[in-house]
């Protein structure tokens, strides 16, 4: 969930661990033991944040393959190729990619993987140049003003910012989503580009989450939508990412518009969602993976609940950077919905509900 | 910075965005229990309020029939369970008033103006000193401002006078025969003071905050009618006024309730 350009910050904090997709998955070793002979095929010193990219790389090409999805790496590769030229003196020829899989793996896969992995890539390649690149949000004046306050790293000021909008009687709505979001997409762009440390992106998402905190009196305010029935949502991170603003903001939107929401975070136990599902009466269930290698996981919860008697009829809506960029995946990991953005969610959110068999 | 600290840094700002984010999700639960909590709350005080409204209609009619019955020609005994019906149906009239007065007192608008907190201390003192025949108790008003200032308050006249209304009948209630209820006025900086007294029995320093629990009767409030919500509808009108009230009492020495509320510039 969120928007196209929020998730790639999830880059370094990824635990690699096993494979997912069936040709790689025969190989002898891990994926973390393979980011070696990528970085010495296209030419890269060894440094962490190189390191980090093509790690990413490697599971999201895993990922990619499990649930034949070449767009997600046709996006990695839009993105590598600016992270790359900013991190390495000498960015590698793109014919070097191309032949990747041959000069990493043909001495370790049969032949049908490897033509597996080859035309995966081909696909990836032929839609990463078919991509638009260089999609510059735009900010509005706040939006910039909480930007510019964070990086500066002066927090009064930039929560203020957030604070007079909602005082000044601007709809919650719009300073989650104009402004917090927004700043928070363009915070994603200039990580990308080089322009900000990773130590600041972290302080700036702290100090986006601060913010929405701030907001808090706002938002659950007891007087607001009566005390009539709610629908009810319940949000969780899949696969452990740190990246949690996305979904918070689509639970924060939806609790604004009359819903009664959970928010549990990245909770990895299916039984304690399906529990929560169940304690809150919940019509909605939303999903988000912030990375392609979470999708497994979505898939899996998506399975747990579906299975569950009790929380069969729970719609599920799933987001995040991987179904932004292949939409299909949502169907394919089971999901009901899908969305690009948190006001997107809202009214996927609001549909689901209306079709769902749990009564409010 | 070399490889090796750049990937330490990098699993120091993970711990610590793993470490907010745990923060951040605890926080958000326990708003949303709290949200949870207010609306529970707001729907059983619907019901409450419609209850007690519901009850009233029913309780005039049996306290308008007994008053009819009991101007009729009745024998001793007739008399003595007729008197009985109307006691009973009188303090359960003033049970149903109390209930409605608490949902009242959280309902959320509040019809603000300028309120002449000298009129309305005399008015609440002169209303209980002309109401209190049974028991001979003095109601006493200190007022100690400023000569020829008028402070005021921007409140809503009803719900204060209901504040003033509920201590000084509470005072009342306490005070043995004899004894003297006093209502004193000041401004104190910015603020408007208000402190009613009585002579009574007094509270135990262990029970001075459960006092104002919605439902809370102290040993001694067993004896005295009410279901013990009126304290409690003085803190909610108080802090909802932007004030707040306070108690002093050692037992055997009586109580005083002071009640503080920002006085509006003169």
């Amino acid at each position: 969930m969120g928007r196209e350009d929020m998730g790639r910050q999830d880059l370094g904090r990824q635990d690699l661990g096993t494979w997912e997709s069936e040709p790689l998955g025969r190989l002898a070793d891990g994926p973390a033991a393979l980011s070696s002979r990528v970085l010495g095929h296209l030419g890269l010193p060894g440094r962490a944040e190189l390191r980090e990219v093509v790690e990413l790389g490697i599971s999201t090409f895993d990922a990619a393959l499990a649930h034949d999805a070449p767009e997600l790496v046709a996006d990695f590769l839009g993105f590598a190729a600016h992270r790359v030229a900013v991190l390495a003196p000498a960015p590698p020829l793109p014919g070097r990619v191309r032949s990747l899989p041959r000069a990493v793996l043909a001495e370790l896969l049969p032949a049908a993987d490897l033509a597996a992995v080859e035309d995966l890539l081909g696909r990836a390649l032929d839609l990463a140049r078919a991509r638009r690149t260089d999609q510059r949000p735009v900010l509005g004046d706040p939006a910039r003003a909480f930007l510019d306050h964070a990086l500066a790293g002066d927090r009064e000021a930039a929560v203020a910012v957030v604070l007079d909008a909602a005082r000044a009687g601007t709809d919650l709505a719009v300073v989650l989503t104009d402004i917090l979001e927004a700043a928070q997409q363009e915070l994603g762009r200039l990580w990308e580009e080089g322009t900000v440390s990773v130590a600041q992106e972290h302080y700036c998402t702290a100090l986006t989450q601060l913010a929405m905190s701030a907001l808090y009196p706002y938002l659950f305010d007891p007087a607001a939508h009566g005390t009539g029935p709610r629908p009810g949502l319940v949000a969780v991170q899949a696969g452990g990412s740190l990246h949690e603003v996305g979904l918070r903001m689509v639970a924060d939107l939806l609790e604004h518009e009359g819903w009664d929401t959970t928010y549990l975070g990245a909770e990895p136990d299916p039984d304690r969602i399906v529990a929560a599902l169940v304690e809150q009466h919940a019509k909605v269930l939303a999903i988000s993976a912030s990375m392609p290698a979470h999708v497994g996981a979505v898939a899996g919860l998506v399975r747990a609940v579906r299975a569950d008697p009790r929380t069969a009829g729970v719609r599920i809506v799933v987001g995040g950077r991987p179904f932004v960029v292949a939409p299909g995946l949502a169907a394919e990991v089971g999901a009901d919905g899908t969305a690009r953005d948190a006001r997107e969610a809202v009214a996927v959110c609001t549909r689901l509900a209306e079709a769902s068999d749990v009564p409010v | 910075m070399s490889p090796s600290d750049q990937a330490r840094e990098r699993r120091l700002l993970n711990e610590l965005s793993r470490i907010n984010n745990d923060y951040g999700t605890q926080q958000r639960q326990a708003m949303q229990q709290l949200a949870r909590t207010r609306r529970e709350l707001a729907s059983a005080q619907e019901v409450l309020g419609t209850v007690a409204h519901d009850l009233r209609t029913p309780l005039q009619a049996v306290l308008g029939f007994v008053e009819f019955l009991l101007e009729e020609d009745l024998d001793p005994h007739q008399r003595d369970l007729a008197e009985r019906i109307s006691r009973a149906a009188v303090q359960l009239s003033g049970l149903t008033d109390e209930l409605v007065e608490t949902v009242s007192a959280t309902t959320p608008e509040l019809r603000r103006a300028a309120v002449d907190v000298v009129s309305l201390v005399d008015e609440v003192t002169t209303r209980h000193r002309l109401l209190g025949p049974e028991r001979v108790v003095e109601v006493r008003q200190e007022v100690a401002v400023p000569p020829g200032s008028r402070p005021q308050v921007l409140g809503d006249q009803a719900r204060l006078q209901r504040v003033l209304d509920n201590l000084v009948g509470n005072a009342l209630k306490f005070s043995p025969p004899g004894g003297t209820v006093t209502v004193a006025l000041t401004v104190e900086g910015d603020e408007v003071v208000i402190a009613v007294s009585d002579e009574g029995p007094g509270i135990d320093a262990a029970e001075q905050e459960a006092v104002f629990a919605p439902f809370h009767r102290t040993a001694a409030a067993a004896l005295v009618p009410g279901i013990g919500l009126g304290l409690t509808i003085v803190r909610q009108l108080v802090e909802r006024h932007g004030g707040s009230v306070a108690l002093r009492s050692e037992p055997g020495h009586g109580a005083t309730f002071t009640v503080r509320l920002p006085a509006l510039p003169g």
